[in-house]
């Protein structure tokens, strides 16, 4: 028996590849079981993507037996759909198919926020990031960003930004192996049909595709990513009659929103000062009692929530890379920041994980080769921010 | 004339003092052109008047002007040192002098100081420079006094007599001389006087003979004692009993104040004030407006960041971190953080040393970065003067 066990160990040694598989699935199943710890009882009030899903299945492209409450549904010719784009129900399909609307839309994000975790350690990986480095990585982006708030949280607009993270992370992994341009651009589209904002990070994948293999790499990654947006076009087609039209500009936005839309409407340049404020400077909000401070549902500057960006300033701009990272980023950011809603209700700047991936990836470049105090001491801050943020989040029904 | 040129290239223009006068002026003209040159919480012009009048208290005082009220008497609560730049000028133009000019003249020629300072303690010239526009045009050190309403102006004084002593130590370093200046920043400024572990240091810097540096800090610390003896005596002729002053407002009585003057608990208000006090937001042009409870102190002059990264291995630097934590625990533990303000004002009372953790923290050098940084503190000191409510 020890002598099998032995033989056992050294094959394991020997053969590194086991590793590839076993720290991933470790990854996933520690991280899922400290974001379901965080958020036992979740309350799976909003589940929109669970009825898409369920009208898939059912053959439809509207929403039925959605609950009265629900805001931000379209009511187009009496029928009822929704205006977010369509990727994070085709994700839950298989569960809707198994549990119907019963579907637990929270726990589902929960394992694919987990599964994101295991991917920026794999990302990292490819990077050449190693050793204790890419362990503090991964633990902050798993546990030092809005990421574990948004995880636990989980309803539907949460749900989404985890499942562009989870494409958006597949896409870099794909960009920094085997490089195949129509895969890339296929699943950067998947990731944009989560968020539509994230489609402007394709400029570093261009950009980067172009300086690796010429024109034909950039052709081939635009016609990958045309194909989920031409699938948007047609389902956009068979709701609305007009593959352009997605539905926003009819749907029922809270009224927490609506003085400002009438004044503004949904895009304006007015919207850009708010976002900023709460993107870089909002505060936690002050308690004359015992804990003091507690997070405001507008939102919190990223620099309070992840301490560890700062580190990003730190990217050498010399090179093209991060360069280009940071036009995706600014990008990304634009459509966002010009429209309505900061985030409401929300922990930090949830819009931010549209582009964390890339934020990581100049946090990276801008941390060095060694690990020092300093940084860990930024990493630490930033998970404790975060526990703190996601625990007022649970206690507030967020 | 070209020798009298070239003398003057020699002789004057690399005079510290010279060019002292020439930034407090250049300082002088910004203060002067963005203020409103006047207030009306001019205590301390009533205040001149009433002691040339032989009275410590004031008479006929408007319902709205806070001070502590005794019978018809009202007794301004804030300590006296500000008057002794205020007292001349009332002696001539009486109840007419204007408080607000004189803080911004006196605002100034505090950040001549700074720069004699600086010089002193041989930074190069692109560090002074940097430091000193900081400090002018970086920090509420600018929108203070510009205000010089009598919260504003007790720090404008404050300050003014801590370059002086800064000056002092990094020259001639007599000790009684820096203990004065030091007491009476403090007798502008109670929590001042807890800066003295700075000036403990310095006054001894650099000394080996025990004997010398027992003699030397029993001059700077019966000096402060005599000044700190002074203010008691003060307060005792004002209202019969020993106090602070604070304690004789009608302002203890309301909720801010519910666990007395001092307390613990009112440490996370002031670390709010602090850290987390931002703007308020406006749907119009310029989007952000300062709140009148004031703005964080990183908020306010992201530049003090660098103070993180000062080098606690220079004595000097370890000396400043002492002084500034001893001044913090009055400040931390008290009532009120400072309403209303522009910034966080009560850093004022440590303004100096927070320069020179920062400038440690920039390694004397700039870069950039650094002098991007010093520009954007500009900029939102500029905000804060032209947008505060």
């Amino acid at each position: 028996m020890n002598q099998a066990i032995t033989a056992l160990k050294q094959k394991m040694i020997s053969d590194r590849r086991w590793a590839h598989f076993a720290i991933p699935l470790l990854i996933v199943g520690i991280v899922f079981a400290i974001y379901y710890l965080s958020n036992s009882t979740p309350n799976d009030w909003y589940k929109h993507y669970v009825y898409q899903a369920q009208a898939f299945l059912d053959g439809r492209a509207d929403l039925q037996g959605v609950p009265g409450y629900y805001q931000d549904l379209v009511n187009y010719n009496g029928k009822y759909f929704l205006a977010s784009p369509p990727v994070p129900a085709l994700v839950l399909l298989p569960a809707v198919a198994i549990w119907g609307t019963g579907t637990d839309e929270v726990r589902i994000c929960m394992l694919m926020a987990a599964i994101n975790v295991a991917l920026i350690w794999i990302l990292l990986g490819r990077m050449n990031v190693k050793g204790w480095k890419r362990s503090l990585l991964t633990i902050l982006f798993g546990f030092g960003t809005v990421h574990w708030q948004v995880a636990i949280t989980g309803t539907t607009w949460f749900f989404a930004e985890i499942v562009a993270v989870f494409f958006l992370l597949l896409c870099l992994i794909e960009y920094f192996g085997r490089k195949r341009a129509a895969l890339i651009g296929l699943l950067l589209g998947l990731a944009a049909l989560s968020r539509l904002p994230v489609v402007v990070g394709g400029i570093f994948f261009l950009a980067m595709l172009y300086k690796n293999g010429g024109i034909r790499s950039p052709l081939k990654f635009i016609i990958g990513l045309a194909l989920p947006l031409a699938f948007y076009g047609y389902f956009n087609y068979a709701r609305f009659g007009n593959p352009f039209q997605t539905g926003y500009e009819f749907h029922s936005y809270s009224s927490y929103f609506a003085a400002d839309i009438d004044k503004y409407g949904m895009f304006s340049l007015n919207y850009i000062p708010k976002h900023l404020y709460t993107l870089l400077l909002m505060p936690p909000q002050y308690l004359s009692d015992f804990p003091f401070f507690k997070p405001s549902p507008e939102g919190m500057s990223i620099l309070l929530t992840t301490p560890a960006v700062l580190y990003a300033v730190k990217a050498r701009l010399s090179e093209s890379a991060n360069r280009w990272l940071l036009l995706s980023i600014a990008g990304i950011l634009l459509p966002t920041i010009l429209w309505f809603s900061t985030g409401w209700v929300q922990f930090g700047y949830r819009y931010s994980l549209d582009f964390m991936p890339f934020l990581m990836m100049l946090i990276v470049a801008g941390m060095g080769s060694r690990i020092s105090k300093k940084m860990i001491v930024l990493i630490v801050m930033s998970v404790a921010v975060n526990l703190w943020g996601a625990l007022w989040s649970v206690h507030l029904g967020w | 004339m070209s020798q009298a040129s070239s003398l003057f290239k020699r002789n004057v223009l690399p005079n510290k003092w010279f060019q002292a006068a020439c930034i407090a002026v250049l300082v002088l003209i910004i203060y002067f052109v963005t203020s409103d040159r006047s207030t009306p919480y001019d205590h301390f012009v009533r205040l001149s008047d009433a002691m040339l009048h032989d009275r410590l208290y004031l008479l006929d005082v408007p319902d709205w002007m806070e001070v502590a009220r005794v019978g018809d008497k009202g007794f301004v609560m804030e300590p006296p040192a500000p008057v002794v730049f205020i007292l001349p000028w009332v002696a001539i133009w009486g109840l007419g002098t204007n408080q607000a000019i004189i803080s911004i003249i006196v605002g100034a020629a505090a950040i001549g100081l700074l720069w004699v300072a600086l010089k002193q303690l041989g930074w190069s010239l692109r560090c002074r420079m940097a430091m000193t526009a900081l400090v002018a045009l970086g920090t509420n050190f600018w929108w203070v006094s510009a205000t010089g309403s009598v919260w504003m102006f007790a720090h404008v004084s404050a300050v003014f007599f801590l370059m002086a002593a800064l000056v002092e130590t990094t020259g001639k370093n007599r000790p009684w001389l820096v203990g004065l200046l030091v007491g009476l920043a403090g007798l502008s400024r109670l929590p001042v006087f807890l800066t003295f572990p700075f000036f403990a240091y310095t006054v001894c810097r650099g000394m080996n003979d025990r004997g010398r540096i027992i003699r030397r800090l029993m001059i700077l610390g019966s000096t402060l004692g005599v000044m700190g003896g002074l203010y008691l005596l003060y307060t005792y002729g004002e209202y019969g009993t020993l106090s602070l002053g604070y304690e004789k407002g009608d302002f203890v009585n309301g909720a801010l104040f519910s666990k007395g003057l001092f307390s613990i608990s009112y440490i996370p208000r002031q670390i709010n004030a602090i850290l987390f006090q931002g703007p308020t937001f406006s749907d119009n042009f310029p989007f952000f407006r300062p709140s009148s409870m004031g703005l964080g102190l990183f908020f306010t002059t992201p530049a003090l960041l660098y103070m993180f990264r000062a080098h606690l291995k220079d004595k000097l630097i370890l000396a400043a971190l002492g002084g500034s934590a001893l001044t913090l625990i009055p400040i931390l533990t008290y009532g009120a953080t400072g309403f209303s303000q522009f910034g966080y004002r009560f850093s004022l009372d440590i303004l100096p040393f927070m320069i020179l953790l920062a400038a440690s923290g920039m390694n004397y050098r700039l870069n950039k970065f650094k002098v991007a940084i010093i520009v954007l503190c500009c900029c939102i000191n500029l905000w804060g003067m032209l947008t505060y409510p």
